[in-house]
């Protein structure tokens, strides 16, 4: 079960910024505190099919953040200050008795700290560089089985390249931006492959962002971590790979402070949940 | 503003409480004779034991009526216990009402004569293991009692694979194949190719009717091989 729920967590910080390819300038930054959280009763297996589990969830409550250190240069920092993964008891549908208790496991998740980078900035067009170290501060063998993970126990590093277009479209904002990055994990982890495009259009005078993702994360299969030379048994992290789509909506209470909430959800995985996941924040833009 | 937040983390809060799953686990009833003999000296005694799973395969202990066809061969009384008294043959039954009315009974024939004792039932078994799952999950077993102890060791053949991306799997021996409520939990699957093997102590061979791979993380089974003794 290991970091099913983190697989695609880590994946949306990639898309946390509205705009992430453009640098905040010196001064001005994002924030967003936000919660992600998954609901699975069903998972991708190794074959890409889909089977069954008992329920569990994972919950993360977050501060997303990308300040500008100067003018094409931001800090990016994503904090699960609260991480929450629970799994539901069973009961018998014969005897109506308790079979499995349920468990639940709370703690600081994984944290991410990095640099965001401006290459190229025009009035259309927007390329930069994201380097980002997964630091290991959430709990990789919790819980009773050691399957309650609110992170994944390895010092990732994720660099990525990112490039923006914005429409000139009168009164109304239009982009589209794709990325694709390396994530280098280490403790016998495979390396990943991760991608994704991601288009925003701005309606009721900008008040309102629709903004509608594809995701996607490829093994490069060369991590030896599997579930016969793992201590337990029960290692479920290595290989993930996914394609997800998801949307987010975004209202602007005012031209600094809006709220967002959107859904994600793997339509094709291999070792992963697969049902989506639903995520939602209040943001602060620093001027 | 200060409201929606709240709502909203209020609401995750209480989506994030601990639910229940249903598991659908009901099988067949049954009464099993765990040693059965085909034949006894005269004026000899010999306890019978039989034990009872219930709809969900938990050992249950409800009263068993015993009969032995012949009673001028050997007798029977309300424990199980035979007593052996002339040489001929009989035929000894026990016999179960469950709970929900329904009517078991299993018996054997026994020959009274002098001679050497003899077992009437199986002490080896054999199975196929089956994935039920999306995961590489095969092979064939069998499942013989240790002579002189009660122990039985599970012998897996080379034929075995199981899927190296299977999340905590653990092997246990039960009478539900979708629970492993009641089940021995045998241990972590450790080899997941080729033949290997499992001593287990303080089991019989028709303790239980199913080997069952379960991924403890997911709740979830993965396979199982029922264990045939004919």
């Amino acid at each position: 079960m290991k970091k099913i729920a983190l697989a695609l967590l880590l994946f949306t910080i990639a898309a946390h910024g509205l705009h992430a390819q453009w640098a905040q300038g010196k001064g001005k930054g994002y924030f967003k505190l936000g919660a992600w959280y998954l609901n699975t009763d069903q998972h991708y297996t190794s074959s890409g099919e889909i089977d069954p589990n008992v329920t569990r969830s994972q919950t993360f409550v977050s501060l997303y953040t990308e300040y500008g250190l100067g003018n094409r240069l931001d800090l990016v920092a994503y904090v699960p200050f609260f991480a929450r993964a629970t799994r539901n008891s069973i009961r018998s549908a014969t005897t109506g008795a308790e079979i499995s208790p349920g468990e639940d496991l709370n703690s600081i998740g994984d944290i991410d700290l990095g640099l965001n980078l401006n290459l190229h900035k025009s009035d259309d067009w927007a390329v930069s560089t994201r380097l980002l170290f997964g630091i290991p501060s959430g709990e990789d063998q919790g819980g009773s089985d050691g399957s309650f993970q609110t992170g994944d126990g390895e010092f990732n590093q994720y660099l990525s390249a990112l490039v923006g277009y914005s429409f000139n479209l009168p009164n109304r904002i239009f982009y589209a931006k794709a990325y694709i990055g390396v994530n280098n994990r280490t403790q016998n982890f495979s390396d990943e492959l991760r991608f994704g495009v991601e288009s925003g259009l701005g309606f009721f005078k900008d008040k309102v962002l629709v903004i509608a993702r594809i995701n996607g994360v490829e093994s490069f299969q060369n991590g030896s971590l599997n579930a016969q030379n793992s201590a337990q048994g029960n290692i479920f992290a290595n290989n993930i790979e996914f394609l997800s789509v998801g949307g987010e909506l975004s209202y602007f209470f005012s031209s600094q402070w809006g709220i967002s909430a959107g859904i994600d959800g793997a339509f094709s995985g291999r070792i992963i949940a697969a049902n989506p996941s639903i995520n939602a924040g209040i943001f602060y833009k620093l001027k | 503003m200060s409201r929606v937040t709240f709502l909203f983390f209020g609401l995750l809060f209480l989506q994030s409480c601990i639910g229940e799953d249903v598991l659908e686990d009901r099988v067949e009833e049954r009464l099993v004779l765990i040693n059965p003999v085909a034949s006894l000296n005269p004026q000899a005694s010999y306890q019978l034991s039989i034990r009872f799973f219930n709809n969900v395969g938990a050992e249950e202990f409800i009263p068993v009526v015993y009969h032995s066809s012949d009673e001028a061969v050997a007798v029977i009384n309300s424990v199980g216990l035979i007593t052996t008294l002339t040489e001929g043959q009989t035929t000894i039954s026990a016999q179960v009402t469950t709970a929900e009315g329904l009517a078991l009974s299993e018996s054997f024939s026994l020959t009274v004569t002098n001679g050497q004792i003899e077992d009437a039932g199986p002490t080896e078994g054999f199975g196929s293991i089956r994935t039920t799952s999306s995961y590489i999950l095969e092979g064939e077993f069998l499942i013989r009692e240790l002579p002189e102890t009660e122990a039985v060791r599970i012998e897996i053949n080379e034929t075995y694979r199981a899927d190296t991306d299977l999340p905590g799997l653990y092997v246990y021996l039960t009478n539900n194949p979708s629970s492993i409520a009641n089940a021995l939990e045998i241990g972590p699957v450790e080899i997941f190719s080729g033949s290997h093997q499992y001593t287990i102590s303080d089991t019989r061979l028709k303790d239980y009717n199913y080997l069952l791979y379960w991924c403890k993380p997911f709740e979830v089974k993965v396979g199982d091989g029922q264990i045939e003794t004919e």
